[in-house]
């Protein structure tokens, strides 16, 4: 196998696919819309899960930029230590040891230096929790074009329409009748007094 | 908010029910429930469309599969505007026919022939019975001649205020938007535009208007006049909203159009209705239904995370230019001294280490040789002794 620096490649690989799916989640997020009756019931019905699940992932998805930024900080440090630059003391190195091993620093001696390193470990913090808002599902409306059915009145049904059925007048293929969405009649003066058919509870 | 009232009476049906709901008793809108059992009611007036809302769903385009919330369309069909005013001088009258005899003259049916005509023509008028003398009766005259729909009230003592009212109906070709709220199940209708005249025969139109009439005289029985007592229910609304203690005739005009419009919207979507659910004639027209849906995400916050993705990836790109770590990347790596173990085998290394793995180390983090050495701190722990370890294997 020949001989490689894994570190800077891991570092391109992390780079680059978490610019590839942070894109991908963006143009998501803005022209995406999913309507599938079975999510949306999975959305709503198992909230707690999916946060879980996602809290899991988005943790996943940030080690892509915690172990770069840990990686920069490391390589910087040991250019640093080869150069003829001014040399880093050993504070320095402990305070960009505990940025990169992502562990604070609680010491009285050493205020600043404390105050760096849990701000820098808030900071790692903040990649995680923003691919958390980036891939929760998030449920909301969507329009799209339909086709809306409203009665039609040809002349082929015109004898139902279109005939007048005044009292005392027969005209039974005009009454219609009861279905399980309520009565429907063409002489509603006649049929809409619905509530002794409908009291019955069988 | 409706006034509650338990009148047997006032129970008999869903049409009377929107007359005595027509009007508003309060600032809200007048809603009245679709007549049929689909659950939908009407927020203001339904104009007699949106009948088919409930009983055939809305086809969705391209594979589109969802959970309707709310769609919306338009539908031609008929504005109807009546206007009303009392004329003093009405020609309709009750002529009295035969009286029916009861023991003692209790409850003796009188017969009464309702008749006369309205401006536009002479009304057919029907027969009728009331108890004693006509003051529980009332009579709905329906006149459509000389292209003019009018109505006029022949009432008696008990609907005082209804006698003399004479109205007249237009319909107009409309253009309707129907919203409706599925889960809310309610609909609301807007006229929009003049619209396609869906009958120019004119047969809709004709039958609702004559339906009203048709109430007045299948429902005036013997003691009461059903419709009568829901035009009263409704002008005691009109009474109610516009805050006065006895209803003025303005209070009884309003509240005889709306009654009348609310009675005529009924009449023209149950047609409707019968034709979708009793002949499934029905014809599509195009519409935006929105549905229960979700998304990957928050734009803004994924729009962060890019950005801040695309930070990193440039001050990497940075690094990697400064530091000259393309040229690093096919050849052995550099000691990383922020890794525990490389800076004490480097420093180890840096103090002349006599130990031979430290000596033969190239700086590899992850040489195991150099992994496997012991660590022990002095007896005053302030030094670190590396040894090299006396068992193998680990």
């Amino acid at each position: 196998m020949p001989v490689m620096y894994w570190k800077p490649v891991w570092v391109i690989v992390c780079v680059a696919s978490s610019l590839a799916i942070s894109g991908f989640i963006t143009w998501l997020s803005t022209a995406k819309r999913f309507s599938n009756v079975n999510h949306v019931q999975l959305i709503k019905q198992y909230r707690t899960y999916i946060s879980i699940i996602v809290q899991v992932i988005s943790t996943v998805l940030s080690i892509g930029q915690t172990y770069v930024v840990g990686s920069l900080v490391a390589f910087s440090t040991n250019a640093r230590l080869t150069s003829n630059r001014k040399l880093p003391t050993l504070d320095t190195l402990k305070l960009r040891q505990a940025m990169v091993s992502k562990s604070p620093i609680w010491e009285r001696q050493t205020k600043m230096i404390s105050m760096i390193s849990i701000g820098w470990l808030l900071a790692l913090q903040l990649p995680a929790a923003l691919w958390a808002g980036s891939i929760t599902p998030v449920l909301t409306e969507a329009q799209y074009e339909a086709l809306i059915p409203i009665p039609y009145y040809s002349q082929s049904t015109a004898a139902y329409w279109a005939t007048k059925c005044a009292p005392a007048e027969p005209c039974d293929q005009l009454l219609g009748g009861i279905s399980d969405m309520g009565t429907f009649s063409y002489v509603a003066w006649k049929s809409k007094l619905v509530s002794i058919p409908q009291a019955c509870t069988c | 908010m409706h006034l509650l009232i338990f009148v047997p009476s006032a129970r008999t049906g869903l049409l009377l029910n929107a007359v005595s709901q027509a009007s508003s008793r309060d600032s809200s809108i007048p809603q009245h429930q679709k007549l049929d059992a689909t659950g939908f009611t009407y927020h203001g007036r339904s104009y007699g469309v949106g009948s088919a809302v409930g009983l055939v769903q809305p086809q969705l385009l391209n594979g589109t599969v969802g959970t309707i919330r709310n769609y919306s369309f338009f539908e031609d069909g008929y504005e109807c505007q009546v206007s009303c005013q009392y004329n003093k001088t009405s020609q309709l009258s009750w002529i009295k026919s035969d009286l029916v005899q009861t023991p003692g003259g209790i409850y003796a049916p009188q017969g009464y022939w309702a008749n006369g005509s309205l401006p536009n023509g002479v009304w057919d008028g029907f027969p009728t019975w009331a108890v004693v003398n006509e003051g529980f009766a009332t009579a709905l005259a329906a006149v459509n001649s000389q292209s003019r729909y009018m109505y006029g009230f022949l009432a008696g003592n008990a609907y005082a205020v209804l006698n003399q009212i004479q109205c007249e109906a237009r319909f107009s070709p409309t253009r309707f938007k129907v919203e409706v709220g599925v889960s809310a199940k309610n609909i609301s209708v807007i006229p929009v535009a003049t619209g396609l005249d869906i009958d120019p025969s004119r047969a809709l139109a004709n039958i609702s208007f004559h339906g009203a009439g048709y109430l007045s005289q299948t429902l005036t029985t013997l003691y009461t006049s059903v419709l009568g007592d829901s035009f009263l229910r409704n002008i005691d609304n009109v009474r109610v909203h516009n805050n006065r203690t006895q209803a003025i005739d303005q209070d009884v005009i309003n509240a005889v159009e709306e009654g009348l419009e609310t009675l005529i919207d009924d009449f023209l979507g149950s047609t409707g209705a019968a034709q979708v659910a009793l002949l499934q004639e029905t014809r599509s027209t195009q519409g935006f239904v929105v549905l229960e849906a979700y998304r990957i995400g928050n734009f803004p916050i994924a729009t962060t995370t890019l950005s801040l993705v695309a930070i990193i990836g440039l001050a990497a790109l940075g690094n990697f230019i400064t530091l000259g770590l393309w040229h690093k990347i096919s050849s052995r790596p550099d000691p990383d001294f922020l890794d525990f173990k490389t800076a004490i085998v480097s420093i180890a290394k840096g103090a002349g280490s006599a130990l031979n793995p430290v000596n033969n180390w190239k700086g590899d983090s992850d040489d195991r040789i150099v992994g496997k050495l012991e660590v022990k701190a002095t007896e005053n722990v302030l030094a670190l002794k590396l040894m090299e370890s006396s068992v193998h294997g680990l």
